[in-house]
């Protein structure tokens, strides 16, 4: 089953070998991969299975369509600073990475049935609600939704959370986080997300959904967020604690 | 700042996570009939179905034609501590674990692999392919490309009744200690699909990775296909 196989479709094949090539430092970032005119000579295949082909790396996000100018490689990726909570770290594809947020909503709410049991609070308990749209190099790419109870930060309200992240404005408030767990599923996304994102056809979502836990174990924030997966991947550091070794 | 009412779709949404887990409601459980909830509630009979759609969409829940609706199989966690750690947590738990070797053999080292593996172009590397199984049900396919010539006879001792990591401890003195894993999606390939038992084009977790041992040297490099409707990355960080 190696993706390399002579079986293969020769569309896939192809996939491949334009892969390698970036992986392989061959094609460099924000470069142009040889037009399709190229491709479809040098390798003798026709122009169709060229366009197959590079349509899949641009549904992975590997390379991008820049209408009129050619195919350009999206290359190595960039780690987003959030690295004081390690764990999964969001990696932006792409080189000299501009990240903006945009405030969407902030209010107050009655935390309901998921969040008082969360969270440990009454139904009628007041949380905060924040909605952010993520911009990569002003590409939008992905909605974060955060949820914490009022209590743990009264005075969010002057927060300007366009200009900082969630995890920024904790640290700011010197709230110690203890522990961070994390899930990061694949889904196909509601029809609303997809259009807010205005997501491709064929380009799946990732659902990444953190807990946030202080010094006494309790969770006191959560987050949502539905990410383009063609715009963004991410990295893992393992280190010897994490080894269960029996 | 303004106190807003929760919109009733994503209210609804949450009323019905909270069932489940308030409920301790077991997977394929069938959940209260759409009526019975929107009574309960008081939501709307659309604003209800929404929210289903939703959850099963996002794999919390699924449908059955003319029966109801149905709360899902959790998805296998797969966390950093790497492969093998998952199969001894999903055999503790009471599942069944089984692989099968695809293709195992020699070959020299690509441009990349060699990268990866911080050896000479050309260097001989092993290259095991197999496909992991949990409750017969095809999950995952692995690649791992392996020094051949500072684990000279791996393959002799690799085998389907074995896992890596003892062979690489107890042979050669070789233990995982640290390595890094980018995760990414992709589609199915036709082949993969096969295997697999998905469609093709179906998105796929694409998690690789090269693994260091206590003498920070190369153990392994590796790629895996891991189907994205069975499993869930998770990482769990404390400071």
């Amino acid at each position: 089953m190696p993706r390399e196989d002579y079986k293969m479709p020769i569309y896939l094949q192809l996939r491949e070998i334009i892969r390698n090539k970036i992986e392989d430092g061959e094609y460099m970032p924000g470069t142009a991969i040889p037009s399709e005119n190229k491709l479809a000579e040098s390798f003798g295949i026709n122009r169709i299975t060229i366009r197959n082909a590079v349509d899949a790396l641009v549904n992975e996000g590997l390379l991008r369509r820049i209408q009129g100018k050619g195919v350009f490689v999206v290359g190595n990726k960039n780690e987003l600073s959030i690295e004081e909570h390690a764990g999964f770290v969001g990696d932006a594809i792409r080189n000299d990475t501009r990240i903006s947020v945009k405030e969407l909503q902030k209010s107050e709410r009655q935390a309901g049935n998921k969040y008082a049991n969360l969270f440990g609070l009454e139904l009628e308990d007041e949380i905060y609600y924040i909605r952010q749209m993520h911009s990569i190099n002003n590409v939008e790419t992905s909605i974060e939704e955060f949820f914490l109870p009022k209590k743990v930060l009264p005075s969010l309200d002057m927060i300007n959370s366009s200009v900082f992240t969630f995890r920024d404005i904790m640290s700011f408030y010197g709230i110690k986080l203890k522990k961070m767990t994390q899930s990061l599923r694949i889904i196909n996304g509601s029809a609303k997300i997809r259009k807010q994102l205005n997501i491709p056809d064929g380009v799946a979502v990732l659902l990444l959904e953190c807990d946030f836990y202080n010094e006494n174990n309790e969770v006191i924030a959560h987050s949502i967020s539905n990410i383009r997966s063609d715009m963004q991947s991410f990295t893992v550091s393992m280190h010897k604690t994490h080894y269960s070794k029996d | 700042m303004t106190v807003q009412k929760t919109p009733p779709g994503m209210e609804a949404i949450e009323k019905i996570e909270d069932f489940i887990k308030v409920n301790r409601l077991r997977p394929h459980t069938r959940i209260p009939c759409e009526k019975d909830l929107c009574d309960l509630w008081g939501v709307s009979r659309s604003t209800l179905r929404q929210a289903v759609d939703e959850l099963v969409e996002n794999g919390i829940l699924y449908r059955v034609m003319n029966k109801g609706v149905y709360v899902a199989e959790p998805r296998y966690p797969r966390d950093m501590a790497g492969v093998d750690a998952m199969v001894r947590d999903l055999i503790d738990q009471g599942h069944d674990v089984s692989k099968r070797i695809i293709s195992m053999e020699e070959i020299e080292a690509s441009k990349q692999i060699a990268r990866k593996l911080r050896v000479m172009l050309g260097t001989k590397v092993y290259v095991i392919i197999k496909c992991r199984r949990i409750d017969g049900v095809p999950c995952t396919i692995e690649t791992t490309y392996i020094n051949a010539e500072r684990y000279k006879g791996f393959i002799d001792y690799y085998n389907e009744d074995v896992s890596m990591d003892p062979i690489f401890e107890s042979h050669y003195n070789s233990i995982q200690t640290s390595g890094t894993e980018h995760i990414n999606v992709t589609y199915a390939t036709q082949a993969e699909a096969d295997v697999l038992g998905v469609n093709s084009g179906d998105p796929l977790f694409y998690a690789s990775g090269v693994a260091l041992d206590q003498n920070n040297e190369t153990v392994m490099f590796y790629k895996q296909l891991i189907r994205s409707d069975k499993f869930v990355f998770v990482c769990t960080v404390e400071s």
